[in-house]
């Protein structure tokens, strides 16, 4: 073993036998007591405040268990309603007219669409009262020549109703 | 029953005296590694609080002080990555000044040993600088280091290596310096 190497491996070694003493131990280790004193306490507060009308450890988990399982279903169904939006929305879709022919756009695209030709900027932020009143005048009368055309109406619904992956209805 | 097996079932008599037998050692683990009093304080006080709430999970004929020991490499390898802490040699010349005077050969009090391990480890990286110090002085294996890092076991390898090449550098510049 060279100079270098024994003079590195003396210090590691003095280093690795010292025996260290904490200054001031007493006052950590009062502290570490109150301090995990109160850890337990604000634990045992939150329960207690939950469950302060029972004592019934059977009860308590019934209830920790129903809850647990309200927020799966509740998380399942979320997912469920996420899945048939994005279904109807694909299945709606717009025409296009230009200079190049007509286009299908799909609903999802719709808000892309407005911004890019409608001067609408968002479906969130509207640039002005104008362009809202613009929207809704288009809405009613939609829903007007929906009401003057049951059968359309009653096909728009049925066809909205079933999805097969293909858009059919032009709005 | 035993020292842990009190701990789970709450005794708090016996977590105060499991505190005061591994304080010592605990805190200076974690002076070696932060290099700052206040800092290995609060990691420590920290880990007993974890410890102390998860003393379910604790195995009942095992030394906890290994556990704790994971506990406070964790926090201060955390520590040492938020701050990116990487102190300059210039930076402790005054440190190293007491140390010449100190004489390694003679007592140092825990602070003093202290300023010894920063001053050698002060140019070394986070990585290189927790590596070294848990796999020479605390003697962690190199899977030990893996599991209360979450170092790889190829970094651990390779950063020991850089860092011990570093530290020997040093030594040898130290001894060289004393002996002029």
């Amino acid at each position: 073993m060279d100079m270098e190497n024994r003079e590195y491996k003396s210090l590691i070694d003095q280093i690795k036998d010292f025996q260290p003493q904490m200054p001031e131990k007493d006052a950590f280790v009062n502290q570490v007591m109150d301090e995990t004193a109160t850890s337990a306490k604000n634990q045992a507060n939150f329960y207690s405040m939950v469950f302060s009308w029972t004592k019934n450890p059977a009860v308590r988990y019934s209830l920790t268990g129903a809850a647990a399982a309200f927020l799966i279903l509740f998380a399942i169904q979320n997912a469920v309603l996420f899945d048939r939006v994005r279904k109807v929305e694909s299945q709606i879709s717009v025409q296009q007219h230009n200079t190049a022919g007509v286009s299908n756009i799909k609903a999802s695209q719709i808000e892309t669409y407005l911004k890019k030709f409608g001067g609408v900027n968002s479906f969130s932020g509207f640039a002005d009262d104008a362009d809202i009143e613009a929207l809704l005048k288009q809405n009613m009368e939609l829903k007007k020549f929906l009401d003057n055309h049951p059968e359309i109406k009653e096909m728009v619904e049925e066809e909205t109703s079933v999805y097969d992956g293909i858009p059919k209805i032009s709005l | 029953m035993n020292i842990i097996q009190r701990i789970k079932n709450g005794d708090r008599a016996a977590f105060r005296s499991f505190v005061t037998d591994t304080a010592d050692k605990g805190y200076f683990l974690a002076l070696k590694i932060t290099g700052d009093a206040a800092e290995a304080q609060d990691v420590l006080q920290d880990a007993y609080v974890k410890m102390w709430e998860k003393r379910a999970s604790l195995h009942d004929n095992k030394d906890a002080y290994p556990w704790l020991s994971k506990v406070i490499v964790n926090k201060c390898y955390d520590l040492l990555r938020k701050t990116k802490k990487m102190n300059s040699v210039e930076e402790y010349n005054e440190q190293a000044l007491q140390l010449e005077s100190a004489n390694l050969s003679h007592h140092l009090d825990t602070m003093e040993m202290a300023v010894v391990i920063r001053m050698l480890t002060a140019g070394l990286p986070p990585k290189q600088k927790i590596v070294l110090i848990l796999s020479e002085i605390e003697g962690f294996s190199n899977i030990e280091i893996h599991d209360a890092t979450g170092i790889s076991m190829n970094s651990v390898k390779t950063n020991l290596m850089l860092a011990r090449k570093k530290i020997q550098q040093l030594v040898k510049n130290y001894y060289a310096e004393a002996k002029s």
